[in-house]
């Protein structure tokens, strides 16, 4: 009996030995890089809430010519963390938000141009200065093409961002607003090329 | 923990894949419930599970519990060495954005399986009357086999174009697998003075779980103009009170979203029967000299069903489903409820509609086939009553892929007490790794024994497979009793 029990712990000693497995600490997860990247197609983000354009009552030409008016609008909370982490990191190809804009503001005969300027808020509500969106113009009428580009550049200050700021700077003969008037983005689309993420 | 809820709504678009893939890493398949390098050696008493035929050279009791125990796993992908790339002096995965494409994929098949196998026996003996050798076994068996398409790696890694509207079809993403009692009896007897031994396993199985999803079609486009997902998918289960479990959807509360199974109070949600046979011939009468060493074997196991009754059994599928999306289907309110991240989630998890599935009504129950495999053998004796060769071929017959297995080996029985087998197996060592059998089979006190097919098992110091493509260990402890047989 104690000859087969030496046998045994001698086969057992062998068999361990020769079936050791191998540590390869090159793969020790721990260490492992898990930032990957997804190639996403442009993101649907829908419509925006209209802007209405009714804040001034009619002035006739006669006694207000060559006006300039500037309306405000804000996106509040369109970039929040998880929003700045995915696509609005550094090392970003930069996003861009596309869309077609209806600009329904007085009769096109008016000649109305609209130029938007974009800023971006950040946290503390304070205006972002880093962050430089070109400027864009359009006039009264429906199906325009409209873009905001953020560049690469910008992406290491758009770590506090949090609203998207409108400014329509509307330069016009004469003021004849109406409650019908309004400014409406829709099929808005970001193309951000790449979503960050750590698995 | 927002935070935490958005990353996990993100990665939905890859999570069918990786998810399975990775779950069944961890699961556990493979042909039978023994090693291959055991299969030419007489004092093994496990090899009567892979050809019904094989018998050991002598009876046996099995310590309980510890008799056999049998775990294995194969792939032909999945493993850090083809997922993972050094990268600046650390290592990465294959999506890291600096890994290109091709480089990426290089390593990745058409189709890129896992398949998984434990047996654990809780009881069994063996003994001979006669010529007859009878086997009883009671036992646990569980197996799953995953298939992750490529074209799943290449919508994780290529992914989508910003100019271009892209179709990505992920059909045969498969997982299935099951786990049952297995109570067996087997007889081999000899016929043709000894030359052909014949034998049988009967098989009463008690099932405990099953699970087979089937992405029969599944595919998604996306564009700047929409993003579109088309399915059809089947997931049937079964498990003792199975019943489906549904979340209510985030963004409808009129929909319900699939989240798992829940599960009653415990029976045996269902029966069924197989069988093996196995034959082998040994040709020490024929009249050429040098085949009188030559043993020729063949088996085919796990003919049978498993039968799922109707109260224990679910189907779910979402059949024909089509679901696009397009930018003018969400709004973005300026009173800060709505972040991009937000409408993202929703337009992934409207998009993730496609594949909602749906409780089917219940009818009937579920017959489900087992997975057949066989095996054959070639055995020839090189050295008298001290050395053979063997070759095994071994295929396994799976729901949604076959698998085969060529196994080379030489069985050494130095002393009656002593055998050992060293293998090859052609199909997943790729000249890293051996098989190694050791019995260490005394005619009196206890036998024990040890054997691998894929003895030299490559890790991370996490227990990952690195270079490693198969994995299996069989243990097992017992005690011999009556005479040795020739």
């Amino acid at each position: 009996m104690k000859k087969v029990l030496n046998y045994n712990i001698i086969g057992i000693v062998i068999l361990f030995l020769s079936m050791q497995s191998c540590v390869d600490k090159e793969y020790d997860s721990d260490n492992l890089n898990t930032n990957i990247e997804l190639n996403l197609p442009p993101v649907p983000l829908g419509g925006f809430d209209t802007i209405f354009v009714n804040f001034l009552p009619s002035i006739p030409p006669e006694i207000v010519v060559g006006a300039r008016v500037a309306l405000s609008d804000t996106i509040r909370g369109l970039f929040d963390k998880n929003t700045i982490d995915r696509f609005f990191f550094e090392g970003s190809r930069g996003v861009v938000i596309s869309a077609k804009i209806d600009a329904m503001v007085m009769p096109q005969e008016s000649g109305l141009e609209i130029e938007i300027l974009l800023n971006i808020i950040n946290a503390d509500r304070t205006r972002n200065e880093f962050v430089k969106i070109p400027p864009q113009k359009i006039v009264s009428a429906k199906n325009q093409n409209f873009e905001i580009r953020i560049g690469p550049e910008y992406m290491k200050y758009m770590k506090d961002a949090r609203d998207l700021h409108f400014i329509f700077a509307i330069k016009v003969a004469a003021i004849n607003f109406t409650r019908q008037d309004y400014i409406y983005l829709r099929r808005v689309v970001l193309f951000a090329g790449g979503v960050q993420l750590e698995l | 923990m927002l935070y935490s809820k958005n990353r996990m709504k993100l990665r939905s678009l890859f999570s069918i894949s990786i998810a399975t893939a990775l779950c069944c890493i961890l699961s556990l398949d493979g042909f039978a419930q023994s090693t291959r390098s055991s299969y030419f050696m007489k004092t093994s008493y496990t090899r009567t599970s892979l050809n019904a035929a094989l018998r050991p050279d002598q009876g046996y009791i099995g310590v309980p519990l510890l008799s056999n125990i049998y775990l294995d796993a194969r792939t032909n992908t999945f493993n850090l060495e083809n997922l993972t790339f050094p990268l600046n002096g650390e290592r990465v995965t294959f999506m890291h954005s600096q890994i290109p494409a091709s480089k990426a994929l290089s390593n990745i098949s058409d189709d890129n399986y896992v398949t998984t196998n434990l047996a654990f026996s809780i009881m069994s003996a063996g003994f001979y009357r006669g010529d007859s050798y009878w086997n009883f076994d009671f036992g646990i068996r569980a197996n799953a086999d995953s298939n992750v398409p490529k074209s799943v790696f290449e919508l994780l890694k290529v992914g989508f174009d910003e100019n271009e509207t892209v179709t990505h079809d992920l059909s045969n993403v498969s997982l299935a697998g099951s786990v049952f009692a297995e109570i067996g009896v087997t007889n081999s007897r000899t016929f043709l003075n000894n030359s052909l031994t014949l034998g049988a396993r009967g098989k009463l199985l008690l099932g405990i779980s099953y699970v087979d999803l089937d992405a029969e079609s599944l595919n998604i486009t996306a564009g700047s103009e929409f993003w579109r997902a088309k399915s059809r998918v089947t997931l049937k289960g079964a498990g003792p009170g199975i019943k489906g479990k549904y979340d209510e959807n985030e963004y409808d509360p009129t929909k319900q979203d699939f989240d798992g199974f829940n599960f009653g109070d415990f029976n045996i949600p269902g029966y069924g029967l197989g069988i093996d046979i196995g034959a082998v011939y040994d040709f020490k009468d024929a009249p050429v000299g040098f085949l009188r060493k030559l043993k020729v074997s063949y088996a085919l196991n796990d003919l049978g069903f498993i039968s799922w009754s109707k109260g224990n059994f679910i189907q779910l599928s979402s059949p024909e489903t089509e679901v696009i999306v397009s930018p003018n289907d969400y709004s973005t309110h300026n009173d800060g409820s709505t972040s991009i991240i937000d409408i993202f989630d929703h337009a992934l998890d409207d998009l993730r509609q496609a594949v909602n599935l749906h409780e089917d009504p219940r009818t009937s129950g579920y017959t489900a086939t087992l997975r057949a495999n066989m095996n054959v053998g070639l055995e020839y004796e090189v050295w008298d009553d001290k050395m053979t060769a063997g070759f095994l071929y071994s295929t396994r017959f799976g729901n949604y892929f076959t698998t085969k297995e060529f196994t080379l080996s030489a069985n050494y029985t130095p002393k009656e007490w002593l055998a050992a087998s060293f293998s090859y197996s052609l199909a997943y060592s790729a000249f890293k790794t051996f098989g190694l059998a050791v019995h260490i089979a005394p005619s009196r006190g206890i036998n024990f024994f040890l054997a691998s097919d894929y003895s030299i098992v490559r890790i991370s110091p996490q227990w990952m497979p690195t270079s490693t493509k198969a994995i299996n260990v069989q243990m097992g402890v017992s005690i011999p009793f009556g005479g040795r047989r020739p």
